[in-house]
């Protein structure tokens, strides 16, 4: 083949895995699903700066994601797709310009296999949609690593620079992604005293700028630890928990998938360590010892670690992957690879579309109630920590906690009730005594809340 | 593409009969769960004397587990073993398991394992019952039926009287056949290992001489 055109397919070709991996993660998007955790990312979104700051003061992670979140929604709404977008955003910077650092630094073999990898990785596909964090910290930290790894092969100030930003954007975006930081400063620093001790001073100011970026939120985040230590919802690590990490992280919901995985990983390290890949195996060290910290920790102090926290150094496990395989790969393995890594995709893919769009009734619970709520009706539930996700389908003028219900002094014609099992309701007598009757309408629900609806009339 | 396949000819059945075993011998199968939706249940009386029965049309060909709820009477009935046996239409028994009811579940769904061969559209029961208990036996917990069946149900028994309008709380979880890019996923990876690991061998091969 013309050599200019292999050049050209060799140049464009991290882009056109970058733009496949932003349609499978778009076409995600359309729904209306959304749990507790993203519920509470919108309903913080709907203060100010200042109040969001406030507000995530409050909870247990620190503000950076949603301060860059706030600042999309005044560029382009706070649309559900909007919102998701917003999460896209950093994977495809991690695909798109990541990969083709990784191109320059190792070649074509490595970057595409990163990509490749990275999309593939069981657990990368749900948080790419979610609004939430994740997807930021794994970007954070891909760009930190790279750009550590980048300082000690160049000394160029402007990689130290970038790791000090990187850092300081991962420690304000999720407390173990500020984990996952601090042990890639101190690899960074090892690999520095064994191959570029000049940078030593540079490593120092970056660190120093890092540190600097953080300090206004350290009384924060200590008030936000003390707060931990009394009461969080984090269980006990145990064997148990312990054995659910590889299937979180690698299982797709088919035997032995997390073992496939777990020889992946296992090949890898052998690659790395054969090819003096040294940077390949501290990629994936950061994230075993993150998870150390966090087990650790969890003994120490409470609870305060779920595998979910590893999630951020996934951009490194992939590129680890990526390196480890790259070097050995001929032609025809390369291509086998692809090829598997491609129907992992797709595996993982149909799972996500089954969980976005059939797994939970919403669609078919708003269509229900878009059919029958009259304009003098109300909808009620009665699970009141649910408040702030019905808020985000219908204002209060339309809906009411069960509980707050005078029945013998009620404005509404039909009341609409989404009863969660083991939450207060009334019984068929206790509401006849009040002059209301109920009619069995079907099994509904919202995401993680599976409810019955009934039709409260009165006799 | 003679020559190679000469060559390369016993890694090329190691690669088909593996695949094989992936499709069409199925050594994996995949899961899927029907279970009667979530409600307020009801108690049946003890399951010692009296066994409850739930009589049910399974949807797929391997039943897994079976998942069944008992009420351990604020812990009364912790003892003995549940027997579950399953009949077939004409109530012969196919297969009969015990399950230690100290490691069920109180009031909550336990999977008992099965793995069974049914017909899929067929009538089968199955009898709950527990034995070599001390002080109480258990009870099962079952639901309206109009709010709560899953599709295999039919009729809910304790002992010879149906119940009527109610439905055995449970879970069925089936062991069903691989869908095509499941079984994509295993192939492209035996096909992976074995041309990297014909690839690390040859070149091993290659060094020595």
């Amino acid at each position: 083949m013309n050599s200019k055109y292999v050049k050209k397919a060799e140049a464009y070709a991290p882009a056109i895995v970058a733009g496949i991996a932003f349609l499978l993660y778009l076409s995600l998007c359309f729904n209306r699903n959304i749990w507790t955790d993203e519920a509470f990312t919108i309903e913080l979104l709907k203060n100010g700066f200042a109040g969001i700051v406030e507000g995530t003061a409050k909870d247990v992670h620190p503000p950076l994601y949603y301060l860059i979140a706030k600042c999309w929604t005044l560029a382009f709404g706070s649309g559900l797709v909007s919102l998701k977008l917003i999460s896209i955003l950093p994977m495809i910077l991690v695909i798109g310009p990541g990969a083709y650092a990784v191109k320059s630094l190792f070649g074509l073999k490595e970057a595409i296999l990163f990509q490749v990898f990275f999309v593939a990785i069981p657990c990368t596909m749900e948080y790419a949609v979610q609004l939430r964090m994740y997807s930021w910290a794994i970007c954070f930290l891909t760009f930190m690593a790279l750009w550590a790894y980048e300082a000690v092969l160049t000394g160029r100030k402007i990689y130290f620079a970038g790791v000090s930003v990187m850092g300081a954007a991962a420690a304000y975006t999720h407390y173990f992604a500020f984990v996952s930081a601090l042990w890639i400063y101190g690899f960074f620093f090892l690999a520095l005293v064994v191959k570029y001790r000049k940078g030593l001073l540079a490593f120092a100011v970056a660190a120093a700028g890092s540190a600097v970026l953080f300090a206004p939120w350290v009384p924060f985040m200590a008030a936000q630890v003390n707060g931990v230590k009394s009461d969080y919802w984090i269980e006990e690590i145990t064997v148990d928990t312990a054995k659910e990490f590889m299937p979180f992280l690698f299982g797709m919901e088919l035997p032995w998938s997390e073992w496939i995985w777990a020889i992946l990983l296992i090949v890898g390290i052998i690659l790395c360590i054969r090819s003096r890949r040294v940077f390949g195996l501290l990629l994936l060290l950061t994230a075993v010892m993150t998870i150390v910290t966090g087990v650790t920790a969890s003994a120490l102090m409470r609870p305060i670690f779920i595998i979910r926290y590893v999630l951020p150094c996934m951009g490194l496990v992939a590129m680890f992957l990526g390196i480890a395989y790259g070097r050995y790969l001929e032609k025809t393995v390369f291509a086998a690879l692809i090829v598997f890594l491609l129907f992992a995709t797709l595996v993982d893919f149909k799972k996500s579309v089954y969980r976005e769009y059939e797994w939970t009734h919403t669609e078919e619970t708003m269509a229900f109630l878009d059919e029958h709520v009259g304009e003098n009706d109300i909808i009620a539930y009665n699970y009141a920590s649910y408040d702030f996700i019905y808020d985000n389908y219908w204002d209060d003028d339309h809906k009411v906690l069960w509980q707050d219900i005078d029945l013998d002094d009620c404005p509404y014609e039909t009341i609409w009730f989404l009863d969660t099992i083991y939450f207060p309701y009334m019984t068929d007598e206790q509401l006849a005594e009040h002059g209301w009757k109920r009619t069995y309408m079907g099994n509904y629900g919202i995401e993680h809340n599976d409810f019955k609806i009934w039709k409260v009339e009165r006799q | 593409m003679k020559e190679w396949l000469t060559h390369n000819k016993f890694i090329l059945a190691a690669l088909l009969i593996l695949c094989a075993c992936i499709w069409p011998v199925g050594v994996f199968r995949a899961e899927k769960i029907s279970r009667t939706a979530a409600d307020y249940s009801r108690n049946t009386d003890p399951i010692g004397q009296v066994a409850a029965i739930e009589e049910f049309v399974p949807q797929y060909d391997e039943i897994k587990t079976l998942g069944i709820d008992i009420g351990k009477l604020d812990g009364r009935a912790n003892t003995g073993s549940i027997r579950l046996t399953v009949y077939d239409e004409n109530v012969q028994e196919l297969l009969s398991v015990t399950y230690p009811v100290r490691d069920m579940k109180d009031g909550e769904l336990t999977d008992i394992p099965l793995d069974m061969k049914v017909t899929p559209g067929r009538r089968y029961f199955f009898g709950v019952q527990c034995e070599g208990y001390e002080e109480q036996a258990p009870v099962l917990h079952y639901r309206d039926e109009t709010r709560n069946a899953c599709p295999e149900h039919l009729h809910f028994y304790y002992g010879p009287v149906v119940q009527e309008g109610t439905v055995a709380n449970m879970r069925f979880t089936y062991a069903v056949r691989l869908t095509w890019w499941q079984i994509l996923f295993y192939d492209s990876f035996i096909i992976f290992a074995v041309i990297a690991a014909s690839k690390l061998w040859e070149k091993k091969h290659e060094r020595q001489q």
